[in-house]
């Protein structure tokens, strides 16, 4: 696979991973539930991943 | 050959088969002959949430969970301090009897097609090219079988090396000694005091019995005469916990290990670990039910997507447990450290923050 299409993949994925674990992210409550971090990290990553996606895309024009 | 082996039949994993074998994932649950003795154990309110989630909290048996609307603690001064369910948005807490609780969520789980195989212990776990092999120990039969992946819901059991190359750390060897007693009057509310070899929990099993908990370091347990002996001493120092008693029930006691150890990895090329073994949290945190049932929520989800292809599902799962294991470690330092009553007595010396330039004390 080329970087372009990892890049897309991974971000792909952490999208996925936030989208399931927004589920247990409470805003509302920040003491809910052991695992009200996870949404957080898996955002930070998505991200982290969305700039090296946009930085793949560029390279690849 | 089944997609996914979940190693433990407790609530971690039959949480995590129930959720893999509803998405239509071919699982198999390996469930020892006992995986709990009787006891009674705290359900944080939020925990009926991630039951609901789950779509089994309206098909409860009864008898169950009981609410504990109260709870009530004597903890950084002998002063009782009392707390209501009615503050809390998640309503009240769960009195929750976990050999039944365990055995309801199993039958969830065979509901939906997870193949439980009761009985045995998994004696070896081998990764041989893209599959493991799980060899299995019964009392009198001996079995092998083979998976993509392994959930591992061994529970706080598991030793210190694990099958799949992580390391276990030990923050203490706390123990906990039960008893059953006849109450005074109403102890359906949690109780939790402070004393000096340690702390007590109370609260009632079902109509008759109440049960009371003395967690102590295992090292300590050695010189208070062990058993119902230790109990009654941890009793002598502990009035609000006393006067619930009417008398402690002849009925033996039982010892259980308490500590509270994590994982330096939760999930790995093939692999997933839930629940207790993930995080042992010490019963003071009231956590372990609550983050064996979203670990094994989490956990099930990123195998659903590990299995779809996905190539963070398993290492954000890690991440987000080994975040959740730094938390409460911090959280439970921060605890303990508010009980200062007895700073020459080893169980509160050894949980005290180290004060700067003073030799550090590891428990082996």
């Amino acid at each position: 696979m080329s970087n372009l299409e990892d890049a897309r993949k991974t971000l792909r994925d952490f999208l996925d991973d936030m989208s399931a674990l927004k589920q247990f992210a409470d805003p509302g409550n920040p003491e809910a539930g052991p695992f009200v971090n996870a949404f957080a990290i898996a955002r930070q990553h998505a991200l982290a991943a969305a700039a090296v996606y946009a930085a793949a895309a560029t390279e690849s024009d | 050959m089944p997609d996914v082996v979940v190693l433990g039949g407790g609530p971690a994993g039959a949480i995590t088969a129930l959720i893999l074998a509803r998405a239509g994932i071919e699982v198999a649950v390996v469930v020892g002959r006992s995986e709990s003795p009787e006891r009674c154990e705290i359900l944080a309110a939020e925990g009926r949430r991630s039951l609901a989630r789950l779509g089994v909290w309206d098909r409860r048996p009864a008898g169950i969970f009981r609410r504990c609307e109260t709870a009530a603690s004597a903890w950084a001064s002998s002063t009782l301090q009392q707390s209501t369910s009615i503050t809390n948005p998640f309503g009240c807490a769960w009195r929750v009897c976990r050999p039944a609780f365990e055995q309801w969520l199993l039958a969830e789980a065979a509901s939906y097609g997870a193949r439980l195989v009761i009985g045995s212990r998994a004696h070896s776990v081998v990764r041989e090219q893209s599959a493991w092999r799980i060899d299995l120990r019964g009392d009198d039969t001996v079995a092998r079988i083979r998976a993509g992946l392994v959930v591992d819901a061994s529970g706080r059991s598991h030793g210190r090396r694990h099958w799949f190359g992580a390391q276990r750390s030990r923050a203490d060897s706390l123990c906990v000694v039960l008893a059953w007693f006849r109450p005074r009057g109403d102890s359906s509310g949690l109780l939790v005091e402070a004393c000096p070899d340690g702390w007590l929990y109370s609260v009632e099993l079902d109509e008759d019995r109440s049960l009371v908990g003395f967690a102590t370091d295992a090292d300590l347990l050695a010189g208070l005469g062990r058993g119902r002996e230790a109990v009654q001493h941890a009793l002598n120092h502990a009035a609000h916990t006393s006067e619930r008693l009417l008398s402690l029930m002849p009925r033996p006691t039982t010892t259980w290990s308490a500590c509270t150890s994590t994982l330096d990895s939760c999930a790995g090329e093939g692999w997933v670990a839930v629940g207790d073994v993930a995080i042992a949290h010490d019963p003071l945190a009231g956590q372990g039910l609550l983050f064996a049932i979203e670990s094994a929520s989490i956990g099930a989800q990123a195998i659903q997507r590990h299995l779809l292809g996905s190539v963070t599902a398993l290492p954000l799962y890690d991440e987000a447990v080994r975040a959740r294991a730094e938390a409460y470690l911090t959280d439970r330092g921060r605890v303990y450290a508010r009980q200062s009553r007895w700073p020459d007595r080893p169980f509160w010396q050894r949980r005290q923050p180290p004060v700067r330039g003073a030799p550090i004390h590891v428990q082996s």
